[in-house]
C-alpha cells in the first residue's frame, strides 16, 4: 500500500463558508454549514434616534441591537441586569425571567450610542425556533460560565450556529462569566484564550455578581460597534483586542 | 386593478359621444331617442347609443342610438367585435329632466371649472347625458376641451395643511405664475415658497412656463423645503379667515375677492344649488362608483377634490370623525376609481397624507370589507376591544390585590411575583401583539383599501399574527383573567394551578404558533427586502414605528415577539415551581411545564425538518449526474439511462419517512479500488450512505462515479499505513462485494472519517431503533443481556462526562461541534437541577435533560454509548427498506407497546418530547446523562429498552410458543401484554433499574410529538410502572399530564396492526437469527 504524501491540508480554524468539492481534505460538516443566502441583506443602518418621538430624554445617536448568547445558566440575564441597573440578581425579589430587553445608552467620545441587549434566556433549546432573529443582530456577547466546562464546550457550537444564522459582519465578544466563583472554577482562562484567539474573539472574564469587566464588555461593543458605523471602511478599524487588553487587563486578572 | 382598466377604456367613446354629435344634436332633441338605424322598421326607442366607427357609418358618421331590437342585430353579428355601447337612459329620468333647463348663462368668464365645462356640454346635447354621467369622473379627471379658453388644471396642495384641490383656469399667454398667484394669495402661500410640480414628476415646474401647456394635468403644490412651517402657517392663518367667506359664497360675492374668483362665484351662485343636487343624484345614484364622496360644504369642492382617496385631504377641517369617516370609506374606496387616482397621484404624498391623518385623528380600524372576511378576529376585537383593555388592565403590584400580604412569608412573596409576572408580562405581551395587529397590520390593510401599497402581502409580512392575538386573547379571557378577578374578589393568594386549565391544553390551544414559527424567518426577509427596496414601505414603517406603543421598538423586534414570549412560558412557569410548596400546586405547574415545552419542542422538531431538508436540497443540488455503471453499447446505455439517477432526498431505509438525510462530513480523498492506481474522489458521507463522487470539471458539482455504499453494510478499518482507512463493502448475506481503500491528506482527517463512519452508523442503527423500536430492543436483548443495561445505567447516572468514554466517535463531536450535547450538560447544572435537589418526593426530569431536538448529527455520537457497543448488530441488520416506514413492526409485539402506538399515531420520530408527569418516583440521583438522550432514539435506549425488553422478552416467549396468531384482537393483545409483563416482573435487572429511575418519566420520554404525545402518555405508562401501582399513577398522569388520554387504542389501529403481525413476526425471526450468528463473526 503505497501512498504518495499527500500535501497538508490547511483545516481552517474558520468554517469555510462554500462547500465545494474544490476544498482540500474532508471537512467536518455540520448540515449545511454553506451559508444560506449569499444574497442576505445587511442589517439595516442602525437608526439615529434623536427623533421627535423619543421621549424621556434618552436621546441617542445610534442605536445597535446586541444579543447576549450562550448556554442557559451561563448567568446572561444577570449580566444584562448588571449592566442595566448595576444590581446583582442573587435571590432577588424582582422576577427577571420577563425582559426580553433593555436598552442603554453609552457614551463613547461624545456620541451617544443606544445599545439594545436582547436577553436569549430560555430560547436556548429551541435553536430552530429563535435562529431566526440571530438576523437582526448587530453584536452578539457569547457567554460561558467559568464553573461549567460545558458551557464553555458549546461555544464552538454556538460559534457554528452564530457563522450560519447571524450577519457576517456582526461584532462577537466571548465572555467568561462568575469569575467571582474561584473556587469552583472549571474553565482555565488560558484555555478559554485559546479558543478566542483561534477564532480570533475578544475575550474577557466578567462577574456579574462583583459587576467585573461587565461595563467594559458593553463599553468596548459600544465603542466597535460606533467605529463600525461612523468610519469608513478604509480607515482603520477599532482595535477591539487592543482596548480590551488595555482596559481589561488588570481588572481580569484580579482573581485567580 | 382591473377596474382601473375598464376606466382607462373608455374614454375614446366618450369623446366621440361628445364631440362628434354636435351637428345632429337639436335634431335628436325635437325627435326624442329613436333608433336611428335606417333599416329598423318601427324607429322604437332608442336604448344603446354606439359610437364605433362601423356603426356610425349608419348615421352620417355620428353616434348611433339603437333600439333593443336592432341593437341586438347589430352587435349580436358575426363580424362584432365586440366594441362598447352605452346604455340610453330611460325617458322621464331625473337627468334627463334636468337636461331641459337651459338657462346656464353664456359663459364669458375664463374661469370655468370642470362642471360647469361639462355642464355646458350636457346642456348642449342633453340626450348623451347619460354618456356624459356615466363618464363625468373620467371627465373630471382630464378636462381638457376644445375651447382655449375653457382650458383648466387642477392644483392640488401636498402640504401639512388640509386645502382643497382647486381647479384653475390654463389660460393661453399667461405665465404658470401669473395664473397661480390669485389663486396662492387667496390661500394665504408665499409663491416663492413652494415648488410646482406637474403630476408626478419630482422636478419643480418653472413659473414662467405658459399656464395653458398645463391644461387636464394635476399640478402639485409642495413647499419648498425648510419652507414647510412657513408655508402652513401662512395656509393656517388665511383659512381661518378665507373659510367662512367661502362658506357664504351661496349668499353674496365678497366685495374683496379677485377677479378670477369672483366670475367663478358667479357661476356658482348661479349653478351651485342645482349642480349640488344634481351632483347627489349622480353620486347616490351611481353608488357602484366608489371613492366618491358627498359633496363637501365648501364651495369649491369638485368631485376632483375627493381624488386623494378616501377621507383624508378633502374634509380636514370638519370635524372629522376618524371611525366613522374611515368606515365609510371602507366601504366605498375598495373599488376601481380609488385605484385609478391613486395611479394619478404620487402615491408617496398620497401616503403621506393618510399616515398624516391617522396621526392627527387616531388609527383607523380594520377595513370593513376585510371583517367580514375575517370572520370573528376584528370584529370581536372591536367590540371588545374596550373591554379588553380593561381586563388587561393590570395593579402595579400583586401586593394590590391580596389582603394582609405583609404578613406573607418570603417565600409566599417570591411565590406570588413569579405568578404576578407571569399574569403581567401576558398582559403586555397581549398589548405588544395589539401593537402589531391595530397599528402595523391594520393601516397597512387600510391603506391597500385606498390602493396604497398593494404589492405589500399582509399575509407574508405578518403570517398569522392575527391568529396568535386571538389566542392570547382567549387565553387571557379564560385562564388569566378568571384568576385575577378570584385574587380581586377574595383578596386571597394568587393560585397558580388555577392556570393549570389553560395550560394543559397548551398543545392544541398554541398551534399557530407551529405556523407561525415556520414563516417567522420569511417574513422577517420578506420585510427587510420590503424596506430595502420599496420607499412607500419604508416610509409607512418608519412612521408606524414612531408610534408611542411599539417603544420605539422596530417591526422586526415585534415579529420576533411570539417565538420569544413562547420560549419564555417554561421560564416563567419554572420560576412559580421553584417557589411553590404546595404539592398539588407544584403537581400542576409540573404539569403545565411539561405541556408547553412540549409544544415548544414540537415546533423546533418541526423546523428543524424543514431545515434539514433545506440543507438536504443544497447538497443534492451540488450532486449532478449519477454515473456508476457504463454501458456497452447504445442499446445498453438507453435501456439503462431509466435507472442512472438516485435520488437523496428520498427517505432513510428503514427509518421514519420524517427523518432527513443529512451530510455528516465532506471532503476530498484519495481511492484506491483493488489493484488499480489511485484516484482523487470526493466523498460525501450522509446518514445512511456514503457517496464517492467525482468533480465536475468547469462546473461546481460532482458526479456519482461509485455505486452508493449504505453504511449499514460497511466495515471500516483504518489501515497501518498512517492517513488511511479501508471500507469493506458487505452485501445482504454479508459477503464482501468490495474493498476500498481511502487515504485522506492526513492522520487526524483519517480518524475523522473513519469516526463519522461509526458515527453515521450508530445514528442510523438509532433512527431504525425509533422506527421500529420492537426488532432492534428485542436483539439487544437477546444479545447484549444484563452487561449492556449496566452499562446504560452507569452513563445514566454518571451524567455526560462518563460518555465519551464508552463512545468510540468522539472526534466528530468535537469537530462538529454539538451546542446541544454540552447544551444539555450544562443544563443540568443549572436551575432545573436545583429544582431536583430540593424536591425530594418528585423527580424533576428537567426537559434539559430530555435533550434538544434540534440535534444535529454529531448529537448522536453522544448516543454511541450505548450504540457503539451495538455497532456490529447495526450492520447486520437485515430490516431493510421494504419494512417500511410505518411503526407497524411494533405490533408484531403486542398492540399496547407504548412506542408503536405513539409511533403510529404521531409519526414524527424526530420530535423530542419532554413530558412531566405530576408525580413522579424519587430519584437516587439527579438526572441521567443529559447526552444520551438529545433526540429520541437516545432517549429510547435507556428508557424504553426496559420496557421494551421486558416486552420484547414476552414476545421472544410468544414466538417460541407460537403465538404469533394469538395476538390478534385487541382485547386479547392486552391480556398478552400482561403476561409479557408479569414474565418479566420476577426479578428481572430491567424492571430494577426502570423503577430506580423511574418508569413514568421513562415512559414519558419516549418520543411523540408534541401534544399528542399527551393521548398516548397514559398507556405509555402502564408497561413500565406497574409494580407500583401502575394503573393509580397511569390515571394520574393521564387526569394531570394529558388532557385526552384515550383509555384503549381506537380500533383502526389495532386493526392495522393485526394485518402485519404475521409476516413480520417471521422476519423478524429471520432478522433474529442472522443477527446472532453474524454478530459472532463480526465482533
Amino acid at each position: 500500500m503505497s501512498r504518495k504524501k499527500t500535501p497538508k491540508s490547511k483545516a481552517g480554524s474558520a468554517p469555510a463558508t462554500s462547500a465545494l468539492p474544490a476544498a482540500n481534505g474532508p471537512r467536518p460538516v455540520r448540515p449545511g454549514t454553506a451559508r444560506p443566502g449569499p444574497e442576505a441583506p445587511p442589517n439595516g443602518p442602525p437608526q439615529p434616534g434623536r427623533s421627535s418621538v423619543g421621549g424621556g430624554g434618552d436621546f441617542y445617536d445610534v442605536a445597535f441591537k446586541v444579543m447576549l448568547v450562550g448556554d442557559s445558566g451561563v448567568g446572561k440575564t444577570c449580566l444584562l441586569v448588571r449592566f442595566k441597573d448595576g444590581a446583582f440578581l442573587a435571590g432577588t425579589f424582582i422576577s427577571t425571567v420577563g425582559i426580553d430587553f433593555r436598552n442603554k445608552v453609552v457614551d463613547v467620545d461624545g456620541m451617544k450610542v443606544k445599545l439594545q441587549i436582547w436577553d436569549t434566556a430560555g430560547q436556548e433549546r429551541f435553536r430552530s425556533v429563535t435562529h431566526a432573529y440571530y438576523r437582526d443582530a448587530h453584536a452578539l456577547l457569547l457567554l460561558y460560565d467559568v464553573t461549567n466546562k460545558a458551557s464553555f464546550d458549546s461555544i464552538q457550537a454556538w460559534l457554528t450556529e452564530i457563522q450560519e444564522h447571524a450577519q457576517d459582519d456582526v461584532v462577537l465578544m466571548l465572555l467568561g462569566n462568575k469569575v467571582d466563583s474561584a473556587q469552583e472554577r472549571a474553565v482555565k482562562r488560558e484555555d478559554a484564550e485559546k479558543l478566542a484567539k483561534d477564532y480570533g474573539l475578544p475575550f474577557m472574564e466578567t462577574s456579574a455578581k462583583t459587576g467585573l469587566n461587565v461595563d467594559l464588555a458593553f463599553t468596548a461593543i459600544a465603542k466597535e460597534l460606533k467605529q463600525r458605523h461612523t468610519k469608513a471602511p478604509s480607515e482603520p478599524r477599532f482595535q477591539l483586542h487592543d482596548y480590551i487588553k488595555r482596559e481589561g487587563r488588570g481588572a481580569s486578572c484580579c482573581r485567580p | 386593478m382591473n377596474s382601473v382598466l375598464t376606466k382607462h377604456g373608455s374614454p375614446p367613446h366618450s369623446w366621440l359621444s361628445l364631440h362628434s354629435g354636435t351637428e345632429d344634436r337639436s335634431l335628436e332633441e325635437e325627435k326624442g331617442l329613436r333608433c336611428q338605424n335606417p333599416d329598423c322598421m318601427d324607429k322604437g326607442r332608442a336604448a344603446k347609443v354606439c359610437h364605433h366607427a362601423d356603426c356610425q357609418q349608419l348615421h352620417h358618421r355620428g353616434p348611433l342610438n339603437l333600439c333593443e331590437a336592432c341593437d341586438s342585430k347589430f352587435h349580436s353579428a358575426m363580424h362584432y367585435d365586440g366594441h362598447v355601447r352605452f346604455d340610453l337612459p330611460p325617458q322621464g329620468s331625473v337627468l334627463a329632466r334636468n337636461v331641459s333647463t337651459r338657462s346656464c348663462p353664456p359663459r364669458t368668464s375664463p374661469a370655468v371649472d370642470l362642471e360647469e365645462e361639462e355642464e355646458s356640454c350636457m346642456d348642449g346635447k342633453g340626450d348623451r347625458k347619460s354618456t356624459g354621467l356615466k363618464l363625468s369622473k373620467k371627465k373630471a379627471r382630464r378636462r381638457h376641451t376644445d375651447d382655449p379658453s375653457k382650458e383648466c388644471f387642477t392644483l392640488k396642495f401636498d402640504l401639512n395643511v388640509d386645502i382643497e384641490t382647486e381647479i384653475v383656469p390654463a389660460m393661453k399667454k399667461k405665465s404658470l405664475g401669473e395664473v397661480l398667484l390669485p389663486v396662492f394669495e387667496r390661500k394665504g402661500i408665499a409663491l416663492g415658497k413652494v415648488d410646482i410640480y406637474l403630476d408626478q414628476s419630482n422636478t419643480p415646474l418653472s413659473l414662467t412656463f405658459e399656464a395653458y401647456r398645463f391644461g387636464g394635468h394635476y399640478l402639485r403644490v409642495k413647499a419648498k423645503p425648510g419652507d414647510e412651517g412657513k408655508v402652513e402657517q401662512g395656509v393656517k392663518d388665511s383659512k381661518s379667515l378665507s373659510l367662512p367667506i367661502l362658506r357664504q359664497a351661496g349668499a353674496g360675492p365678497p366685495a374683496q375677492e379677485r377677479v378670477d374668483l369672483q366670475s367663478r362665484r358667479e357661476s356658482l351662485d348661479i349653478l351651485a344649488p342645482g349642480r349640488r343636487r344634481k351632483n347627489m343624484s349622480e353620486f347616490l345614484g351611481e353608488a357602484s362608483i366608489p371613492g366618491q364622496e358627498p359633496p363637501t360644504p365648501s364651495s369649491c369642492s369638485l368631485p376632483s377634490s375627493s381624488s386623494s382617496g378616501s377621507s383624508s385631504s378633502s374634509s380636514g377641517s370638519d370635524s372629522w370623525k376618524n371611525r366613522a369617516a374611515s368606515r365609510f370609506s371602507g366601504f366605498f374606496s375598495s373599488g376601481p376609481s380609488t385605484s385609478t387616482y391613486g395611479r394619478e397621484i404620487d402615491k408617496m404624498e398620497q401616503l403621506e397624507g393618510k399616515l398624516h391623518a391617522y396621526g392627527l385623528f387616531g388609527l383607523p380600524r380594520l377595513p370593513r370589507r376585510l371583517r367580514f372576511d375575517h370572520d370573528s378576529w376584528e370584529e370581536e376585537g372591536d367590540e371588545e376591544e374596550d373591554e379588553d383593555d380593561a381586563g388587561l388592565r393590570l395593579e402595579d403590584s400583586w401586593r394590590e390585590l391580596i389582603d394582609g400580604h405583609e404578613k406573607l412569608t418570603r417565600r409566599q412573596c417570591h411565590q406570588q411575583e413569579a405568578v404576578w409576572e407571569l399574569l403581567h408580562t401576558e398582559a403586555s405581551y397581549i398589548k405588544k401583539l395589539r401593537v402589531i395587529t391595530n397599528l402595523f397590520l391594520c393601516c397597512l390593510l387600510n391603506l391597500q383599501e385606498s390602493g396604497l401599497l398593494c404589492e405589500v402581502e399582509a399575509d407574508r409580512l405578518f403570517s398569522n399574527i392575527p391568529e396568535i392575538a386571538r389566542l392570547h386573547r382567549g387565553l387571557w379571557g379564560s385562564v388569566m383573567a378568571p384568576v385575577l378577578e378570584k385574587a380581586r374578589r377574595t383578596r386571597a393568594l394568587l393560585q397558580p394551578g388555577d392556570f393549570l386549565k389553560g395550560f394543559k391544553m397548551f398543545g392544541s390551544l398554541f398551534k399557530p404558533y407551529v405556523r407561525y414559527c415556520m414563516e417567522e424567518e420569511g417574513c422577517m426577509e420578506y420585510m427587510r427586502g420590503l424596506l430595502r427596496d420599496n420607499d412607500l414601505f419604508r416610509t409607512y414603517i418608519t412612521w408606524a414605528e414612531k408610534h408611542q406603543q411599539c417603544q420605539r421598538l422596530k417591526l422586526s423586534d415585534m415579529l420576533a415577539k411570539p417565538h420569544q414570549r413562547l420560549t419564555k412560558y417554561p421560564l416563567l412557569l419554572k420560576s412559580v415551581l421553584r417557589k411553590t410548596d404546595e404539592p398539588r400546586a407544584k403537581e400542576a405547574v409540573v404539569t403545565m411545564i411539561g405541556s408547553v415545552e412540549r409544544f415548544i419542542h414540537h415546533v423546533n422538531a418541526c423546523m428543524r425538518q424543514r431545515q434539514e431538508r433545506q440543507r438536504l436540497a443544497a447538497v443534492v443540488s451540488r450532486i449532478d449526474a449519477y454515473e456508476v455503471v457504463e454501458g456497452s453499447n447504445d442499446e445498453v446505455d438507453k435501456l439503462l439511462k431509466e435507472f442512472l439517477h438516485l435520488d437523496l432526498t428520498a427517505p432513510i431505509p428503514g427509518a421514519s419517512p420524517e427523518e432527513t438525510r443529512q451530510l455528516l462530513l465532506e471532503g476530498s480523498l484519495r481511492m484506491k479500488e483493488g489493484k488499480d492506481s489511485k484516484m482523487d474522489v470526493y466523498c460525501f458521507l450522509f446518514t445512511d450512505l456514503l457517496l464517492v463522487t467525482k468533480p465536475v470539471k468547469k462546473a461546481e458539482r460532482t458526479k456519482v462515479i461509485r455505486p452508493p455504499l449504505l453504511v449499514d453494510k460497511i466495515v471500516c478499518r483504518e489501515l497501518r499505513d498512517p492517513g488511511s482507512f479501508l471500507l469493506i463493502y458487505l452485501n445482504e448475506f454479508h459477503s464482501a462485494v468490495g474493498a476500498y481503500t481511502f487515504q485522506a491528506s492526513g492522520q487526524a482527517l483519517c480518524r475523522g472519517w473513519v469516526d463519522a463512519i461509526y458515527n453515521a452508523q450508530n445514528q442510523l442503527q438509532q433512527l431504525r431503533v425509533q422506527e421500529h423500536p420492537g426488532d432492534q430492543q428485542h436483539l439487544q436483548s437477546l444479545e447484549e443481556e444484563e452487561d449492556e443495561r449496566e452499562e446504560e445505567e452507569e452513563e445514566e447516572e454518571g451524567g455526560g462526562s462518563s460518555t465519551s468514554a464508552a463512545s468510540s466517535p468522539t472526534i466528530l463531536r468535537k469537530s462538529s461541534h454539538s451546542l446541544d450535547s454540552q447544551h444539555c450538560a450544562s443544563d443540568g447544572s443549572t436551575e432545573t437541577l436545583a429544582m431536583v435537589v430540593v424536591e425530594p418526593g418528585e423527580l424533576l426530569s428537567s426537559p434539559e435533560f430530555r435533550g434538544d431536538p434540534f440535534s444535529s448529527q454529531s448529537d448522536e455520537t453522544s448516543l454511541s454509548t450505548t450504540a457503539s457497543s451495538v455497532t456490529p448488530t447495526s450492520e447486520l441488520l437485515p430490516l431493510g427498506p421494504v419494512d417500511g416506514r410505518s411503526c407497524s413492526m411494533d405490533s408484531a409485539y403486542g398492540t399496547l407497546s407504548p412506542t408503536s402506538l405513539q409511533d403510529f399515531m404521531a409519526p414524527a420520530p424526530t420530535v423530542e418530547s419532554a413530558p412531566r408527569p405530576p408525580e413522579l418516583p424519587p430519584a437516587p440521583s439527579p438526572p441521567p446523562s443529559p447526552r444520551l438522550r438529545r433526540r429520541t432514539p437516545v432517549q429510547l435506549l435507556p428508557c424504553l429498552p426496559h420496557l421494551l425488553k421486558s416486552k420484547s422478552e414476552a414476545s421472544i416467549l410468544q414466538l417460541l410458543s407460537g403465538a404469533t396468531t394469538r395476538r390478534v384482537p385487541p382485547a386479547p393483545s392486552r391480556s398478552l401484554s400482561e403476561v409479557c409483563l408479569a414474565a418479566t416482573v420476577p426479578g428481572t435487572r430491567t424492571r430494577g433499574s426502570c423503577q430506580e429511575a423511574g418508569p413514568s418519566w421513562y415512559c414519558q420520554g419516549a418520543p411523540g410529538p408534541g401534544h399528542q404525545l399527551a393521548e398516548l402518555e397514559g398507556r405509555a405508562h402502564c408497561p413500565g410502572g406497574e409494580p407500583e401501582g401502575p394503573t393509580r399513577r397511569s390515571r394520574e398522569l393521564s387526569s394531570g399530564a394529558s388532557t385526552r388520554v384515550q383509555p384503549e387504542p381506537p380500533p383502526g389501529i389495532s386493526a392495522q396492526h393485526r394485518k402485519l403481525t404475521l409476516a413480520q413476526l417471521y422476519r423478524i425471526r429471520t432478522t433474529l437469527l442472522l443477527n446472532s450468528t453474524l454478530t459472532a463473526s463480526e465482533v
